[in-house]
């Protein structure tokens, strides 16, 4: 390559850039976002299609084990039945919920995601012309809280789930609806509950809810179970494990809860 | 220009798999086709085909990286510039060895690449930085660079070594 296109390219790499970091090419962006966004949305659904189509992963399959384990076990675990019967009534009351709390979902569609080092960030197909904003909360078609929209453009955002090591997410309990800490993620789809006042008699299978401090969050919104209590009585707060009521690395199709316009 | 534009195109197919069929398909986000489609157009095609169709998959790539900017066009057109002079200057062959030098020499510069551009931003290293992704990311480009090359190579006379035409000396055909 002569010396001469050498140069000429070093310096439109400078130009681009330049223009990459003050932002002026944010209107080619949303162009190639427009032209690109169908054949985005048709290969994940085919690749969604395609690893539904070739069977069950081994998480998948650790879970389904699991599952069968506690099926056989001969006596029913009276609190869980407890937090499913909450779960239920909650999840029944969620209908009723976005018809009278001023927000509506807005469906949208997982076309990529970022599962690395203990993150879960997932690009959906709605974004700020859908009246998407940073800070929603992205529920779940069965109404469980999942995360919030972390960042939007004008037809993508993403989306930052509640077990990402970044997350932060009020919590309360499903009984009495009074705030019992705050959610940090932890990665892998674990997350935990910390600043839980001693004087909280939290206990294994006890359902979780958005407490609704938050701006953008309405509460009620169910969250998780606890798995396991830690600390001692004397510690000035406990935490807890909490365990996702969904697969997070499963979901497909959400719903963005924005006020109601 | 028709190489150009299906080069373009090619491009398009190439950012369309990174984004939305490889974080759903592979367990790695580093089981990727754009490595080795640069190789094989590294080895079989002009670079600026290469270019082309680095250059459109990193603008694509660039659109739809919400969390962290990646300046994929960027660093994409830099390290196919770079395997584009090693081997018109060093590997002088076209062999199946070749294709897996420049396969390697392209992962690791991407890599290496991505995660200056993540630790300038202040995004934490344990969030970027994955031996085993690195790894991962390497046996695949390797796997499917050779893999690649060898599919062409005995179904065409692509990498079959010609006698270079003194008259034509443009670069960018």
């Amino acid at each position: 390559m002569k010396p001469r296109w050498i140069f000429m390219m070093s310096a439109g790499a400078c130009l681009l850039l330049l223009l990459l970091i003050t932002g002026i090419l944010k209107p080619l962006g949303q162009g190639v976002r427009w032209l690109t966004h169908p054949l985005i949305e048709v290969s994940a659904d085919a690749s969604r299609n395609l690893r539904d189509f070739a069977g069950r992963s081994q998480a998948s399959e650790a879970v389904l084990r699991e599952l069968e384990t506690r099926i056989a076990s001969q006596t029913i675990d009276h609190a869980r039945l407890r937090a499913l019967e909450d779960e239920n009534k909650t999840l029944r009351a969620q209908l009723k919920f976005l018809e009278d709390s001023g927000y509506e979902g807005v469906g949208a569609k997982v076309i990529s995601r970022e599962l690395q080092n203990g993150r879960m960030h997932f690009l959906l197909d709605r974004g700020t012309k859908d009246g998407v904003e940073v800070g929603q909360a992205v529920i779940t078609s069965a109404g469980v809280f999942v995360g919030k929209i972390l960042n939007a453009r004008e037809r993508v955002s993403m989306l930052e789930v509640f077990t990402d090591p970044d997350a932060r997410t009020v919590i309360a309990r499903s009984e009495g609806q009074r705030i019992v800490g705050v959610m940090e993620g932890r990665g892998n789809g674990a997350a935990l509950l910390t600043y839980i006042p001693p004087s909280e008699s939290l206990k294994k299978d006890d359902l979780l809810i958005t407490a609704g401090t938050e701006e953008k969050v309405p509460g009620q919104l169910p969250v998780g179970i606890i798995n396991r209590v830690n600390g001692k009585p004397t510690d000035p707060f406990l935490t807890a494990a909490v365990e996702p009521l969904v697969g997070l690395d499963r979901i497909s199709f959400v719903s963005i809860l924005r006020p109601r316009q | 220009m028709r190489g150009l534009i299906l080069s373009a195109c090619l491009g398009v197919l190439v950012a369309a798999w990174e984004i939305a069929v490889t974080p759903f398909l592979f367990v790695s986000h580093g089981a990727g086709m754009l490595i080795p489609v640069l190789v094989l157009l590294l080895m079989g095609s002009r670079v600026s085909r290469a270019l082309a169709t680095a250059a459109v998959s990193g603008v694509i790539l660039d659109c739809y990286a919400l969390s962290v900017p990646g300046f994929y066009v960027f660093r994409i057109c830099l390290f196919t510039i770079g395997a584009w002079f090693i081997f018109k200057h060093w590997l002088t062959n076209r062999s199946v060895y070749t294709a897996v030098v420049l396969a390697v020499l392209m992962t690791i510069t991407d890599v290496l690449s991505r995660q200056g551009v993540y630790s300038l931003q202040g995004v934490p290293t344990a969030y970027t930085w994955s031996w085993q992704g690195v790894g991962m990311a390497l046996l695949w480009n390797i796997f499917l660079s050779a893999f690649g090359f060898t599919l062409v190579a005995s179904l065409t006379k692509r990498f079959s070594v010609t006698i270079p035409d003194p008259s034509r000396t443009s670069w960018y055909g």
